[in-house]
């Protein structure tokens, strides 16, 4: 009985680390989407991952979560990128800029 | 020495009028055959077989049932017995001063028509409600054909500018920005549609637009473009979408306002 138990405790540990590290992630893409759209460079892909990544956490696919969550945390930094390159990048555009 | 600097730095800012010198000469040149004017009918005005069904549409125009709602709305007088002429002239014919730049920040003609409401006690309209599109396609109506009159005074620069930079920021996952389709490819094709000029834009607005399958406002379509290219939209009315507006307005002053119309 005790065995089983360790066992059991055993086997919980690598979905309890999934599933903090989905939630690390999740947090993480959130706080960057919101910082992006903030700025007013949201981008709509972004926000899909992460309630697919939030879907599939309260699910248990843990493997599912972490990859959507991955993937926001990754559009969300692209985004932050794209505003903060804009700053500069729109003035080589605009008529007679050349 | 120092003009070249600043140049390259890119400090030195255009302003307003030299800004729609611009526009005006680069359409001129890539389009050579068709006369500025002919830019407030979009797309129609590139493509000589759209033009013509276009023109067959408007025979009936699917608008016209928005105009008399809006008709309605503007006469009805308000609860304390007022009503919109108390704010708007020349029975609304109005929006070719619109936007304008009051205390501070950009009141486009929405604004204004909430601000009516409020000093007379009545609720704002939500900016993205039937109501709201009828009383501006109405407007729209009865200002056609006035010339578009809106100035940048010195206190506006900042939020001109603000407008001008939205315009030419790149935006979204497909990173494309608004001068990108209306200046860079217009003329071209995006699958089935042409893409028209910037000039003329503001003024065809409120439009019926068949994907819509009603008459919708300027900052739907606007929201709309962001949303193509992968932005999250923003609210209708927000200051920067008000701002992008005011920027378009200028770029399109001394052209007639012909809305509202309708598009594909």
């Amino acid at each position: 009985m005790k065995f089983n138990n360790y066992l059991a405790a055993l086997l919980l540990i690598p979905a309890l680390s999934f599933a903090g590290e989905a939630e690390d992630l999740i947090a993480q893409a959130e706080v960057l989407n919101k910082e992006a759209r903030a700025k007013q460079y949201a981008w709509v892909a972004t926000g899909r991952y992460i309630n697919a990544a939030v879907k599939a956490a309260q699910e248990g696919r843990q493997a599912d979560a972490i990859l959507a969550a991955g993937r926001a945390v990754a559009l969300a930094t692209a985004s932050l990128e794209q505003a903060s390159d804009e700053q500069r990048n729109w003035k080589n555009r605009q008529l007679g800029a050349r | 020495m120092v003009l070249s600097l600043l140049f390259a730095s890119g400090f030195v800012q255009a302003g307003a009028d030299e800004d729609r010198a611009a526009f005006r000469e680069f359409y001129e040149q890539r389009f050579p055959n068709v006369e500025l004017k002919q830019h407030i009918n979009g797309a129609y005005a590139l493509d000589a077989g759209r033009r013509a069904q276009w023109i067959e549409m408007e025979e009936f125009p699917p608008y016209e049932f928005t105009i008399d709602d809006g008709d309605s709305l503007y006469h009805e007088p308000f609860r304390n017995g007022s009503d919109y002429s108390s704010c708007f002239a020349g029975g609304g014919a109005v929006k070719q001063w619109y936007p304008q730049f009051v205390a501070g920040e950009i009141v486009t003609l929405e604004v204004a028509i909430n601000q009516c409401r409020e000093k007379n006690d009545e609720p704002a309209l939500a900016y993205d409600g039937v109501e709201m599109a009828q009383l501006m396609t109405y407007m729209a109506y009865v200002s056609r054909d006035k010339v578009i009159d809106v100035s940048v005074p010195g206190e506006a620069v900042t939020a001109y500018e603000r407008g001008k930079q939205f315009y030419y920021s790149r935006r979204g996952q497909l990173n494309f920005s608004c001068s990108q389709c209306h200046m860079q490819i217009v003329g071209m094709s995006l699958r089935s549609e042409t893409l028209s000029a910037s000039l003329g834009h503001v003024t065809h607005w409120p439009t019926y637009r068949f994907k819509w399958q009603e008459v919708g406002v300027l900052h739907r379509r606007f929201a709309e473009c962001n949303e193509q290219v992968g932005s999250e939209a923003l609210a209708f009315q927000h200051p920067a979408y008000r701002e992008l507006e005011y920027f378009l307005t200028v770029m399109s002053n001394g052209l007639p306002i012909n809305g509202p119309a309708s598009r594909k």
